[in-house]
């Protein structure tokens, strides 16, 4: 009764030769073995949570950001977390001599069946027959043709033909997703997360700050990160993020940069992001991410979703950021991008002045007049570059590329 | 009443959503090459505003219209749609969208000539109609199992000179997508013209988990209701063609009966059958 050594009867998960020593309490071995067996099928999502326990014995400490809470209070050196994995919630008891214990599964054995019907995340195949046509994929691997577009959808409540048509317009609309052209000739990925609600924006703005570690995105950020993993070797891959789905891209991507895992080749960009912005863009430029000139598209501060969900200042801290750590980006872009920022927070005058005042003592050039060309002004402001395009376009493009 | 689309509330219950009235619908009329083709339909009104529509412009000749294929990759069959409109259905009080029923009326012809005979005799427009549906929907397989079945419900319809069926295309296992629906009819010796509905429902989950939710007959019936007005009236060319073709042919109607195409191969059918085994032995092991 007193004996708390394993009985025979435990067998180890993982930990058996090195690591930490991970173990089943009677009730969760049963379950862990039908997991264990459809993984071994080639079952996609029941591998990765398989894995997952299995990363224990290497501690928690790697996982520690992503996907784990903790359950409840530390007491006599054990410690009780929930593991959330796709399919399975687990919780697990850490022992005082450093061992882990998985006390309880809680798993959905027909997942596979359930992310068919889009009642939980998965990765969706998109292509143009006469109609939008949607058809879930297996594996979590994307299309291996070159250039392939994956767009990251906000989470609604919906079958995914109807997310496909809410989220068309801003998809085609990103400068790298090709327009609707390319999208409707060579289809599409498409990574949706059912949810009652909108990812961050206005109403949770709790979510939208703190996404990278939001546990209610962790099954969907994970399988996200597991399809962005699998797909590393392909070529020119663009992770386009629609509306809250910015949210689950930067949880995914924290997942990966905490592995030091790089994407060079590949391209990301969020459409009317309504979570952290300056935090997305810092992992993005950790996993070596590629970007348009900028790193979001069709940004409407006017939107408040997406100026609260997105950080207020982000307009200011995202320019900041990419002046420090990306070579390409110089002072003038960095003006262009905190110009644009202001801008559309509605207190233009003041910031041009005081921008257009401080840059042109020292480059001896009339910056006000030039920032017209960033951004359509309203009124006779507008004439100046709109005439220069017309009559000199090769001197208004010049203007323009330097923003 | 009050089948608006804001959403305000959840729903809980079943409910039977409500879509446009086909007593407002106006009659579209428009010819290709000289055969009429009318029929009633409501103004568009999708809940999508990507949504796209396509007003049939009142004369069309075949030589003139880009015909594009269904698939980018493979062009074995060629449409050009000739009208596109879909109308949302509400639910009740504020419960928002439900479910929308998009139409499309296009030109259909094969992109090769595997054939010679003419769309108008009945079993080389059944042959040719086989592989349209294999080209479109025989694709998609789910651990084995076609994940479409088609045509089901074959009607044939008398009421035209040309031969004439509606039929359905129904999702099978491990398929959560709407039921489609078509009308065809062909309108000369290699082109037939394809009425297609999508009876989508929102939400998420299979079609007989909706069926608990969300009634499908609203939409069924605009559906229904706008097939029963198609009107098709053929030039005297192309009754000429028709006469020319049905020439020595002794049967000139389409079968009563047309089953279910199979796709699968006996390997994917083993395949299936594996995955079944394999299901039942993961309830085993839980259940032990």
């Amino acid at each position: 009764m007193f004996n708390t050594k394993p009985t025979n009867q435990v067998r180890a998960i993982a930990g058996n030769h090195s690591g930490n020593l991970v173990t089943c309490s009677p009730s969760a071995q049963p379950i862990y073995n039908v997991l264990e067996h459809k993984a071994k099928c080639g079952n996609h999502w029941a591998r990765i949570t398989v894995a997952g326990l299995q990363s224990l014995c290497a501690g928690r400490m790697h996982l520690n950001n992503v996907f784990i809470k903790p359950a409840t209070n530390i007491s006599y050196g054990h410690e009780e977390f929930f593991l959330i994995l796709p399919g399975c919630k687990a919780t697990v008891e850490k022992q005082s001599n450093g061992q882990f214990r998985v006390l309880h599964l809680e798993a959905d054995m027909n997942y596979g069946l359930l992310q068919q019907n889009a009642k939980k995340p998965g990765l969706w195949k998109v292509k143009k027959e006469g109609e939008w046509k949607v058809s879930d994929i297996k594996g979590g691997h994307i299309n291996n043709k070159h250039n392939r577009i994956v767009a990251i959808t906000d989470s609604l409540k919906g079958a995914p033909k109807d997310v496909v048509e809410a989220s068309i317009s801003l998809l085609s609309n990103a400068p790298v997703s090709g327009g609707i052209f390319t999208l409707t000739r060579d289809g599409f990925d498409m990574h949706h997360t059912p949810g009652a609600r909108m990812i961050g924006g206005l109403k949770n703005v709790r979510q939208a700050s703190t996404v990278e570690r939001d546990s209610s995105l962790n099954e969907s950020a994970l399988l996200l990160a597991k399809t962005m993993y699998n797909a590393r070797k392909v070529e020119g891959v663009r992770w386009i993020s629609i509306q809250g789905g910015s949210g689950v891209l930067t949880q995914a991507m924290q997942i990966l940069a905490d592995q030091e895992i790089t994407l060079k080749d590949h391209a990301v960009q969020f459409c009317a992001p309504t979570t952290n912005m300056s935090k997305a863009v810092s992992l993005a430029q950790r996993l070596d991410l590629s970007k348009d000139r900028n790193y979001h598209s069709q940004r409407n501060m006017l939107d408040l979703n997406q100026t609260i969900g997105g950080g207020l200042l982000s307009g200011y801290v995202v320019p900041y950021q990419r002046l420090k750590n990306e070579s390409d980006y110089d002072s003038l872009k960095f003006i262009g991008d905190l110009y644009r920022g202001t801008n559309s927070i509605k207190v233009a005058v003041a910031t041009t002045v005081s921008i257009g005042t401080a840059v042109g003592v020292f480059s001896g050039v009339s910056i006000p007049a030039m920032l017209g060309f960033i951004t359509t002004t309203a009124g006779t402001a507008a004439l100046i570059p709109k005439v220069t395009e017309a009559y000199a376009p090769k001197y208004h493009n010049k203007i323009k590329g330097r923003f | 009443m009050f089948n608006w689309s804001l959403k305000l509330r959840e729903q809980a219950e079943f409910c039977t959503p409500q879509g446009p009235s086909f007593k407002k619908a106006k009659k579209i009329k428009f010819s290709i090459n000289g055969t009429e083709i009318s029929f009633f339909a409501p103004r568009h009104s999708s809940h999508f505003p990507s949504k796209e529509v396509i007003q049939p412009r009142k004369e069309n000749v075949y030589d003139h219209l880009m015909m594009r294929p269904y698939k980018s990759y493979n062009e074995r069959w060629l449409y050009n749609a000739l009208c596109r409109r879909s109308w949302g259905f509400y639910g009740e009080w504020f419960t928002g969208y439900m479910g929308e029923l998009s139409m499309r009326v296009s030109l259909v012809t094969p992109g090769e000539l595997t054939q010679t005979a003419s769309f108008f005799r009945p079993k080389a427009f059944e042959n040719s109609l086989a592989d349209f549906l294999q080209y479109l929907y025989a694709d998609e397989i789910y651990e084995g199992a076609q994940k479409w079945l088609a045509p089901i419900d074959w009607t044939v319809v008398n009421s035209w000179s040309c031969p004439a069926a509606t039929f359905y295309v129904r999702p099978n296992v491990g398929n959560a997508e709407s039921p489609d629906r078509y009308y065809i009819f062909p309108i000369s010796d290699k082109h037939f013209i394809e009425v297609y509905f999508n009876l989508h429902r929102g939400g998420s989950g299979s079609q007989e988990e909706k069926d608990k939710l969300i009634s499908l007959s609203t939409i069924e019936q605009l559906s229904t209701d706008i097939m029963n007005s198609i009107q098709i009236k053929l030039s005297p060319e192309v009754q000429a063609q028709q006469a020319k073709a049905l020439e020595g042919c002794e049967d000139t109607t389409l079968s009563v009966k047309f089953p279910p195409l199979k796709w699968t191969t006996p390997e994917q059918d083993a395949e299936y059958e594996q995955y079944l085994q394999d299901e039942i032995r993961t309830q085993e092991i839980l259940n032990s």
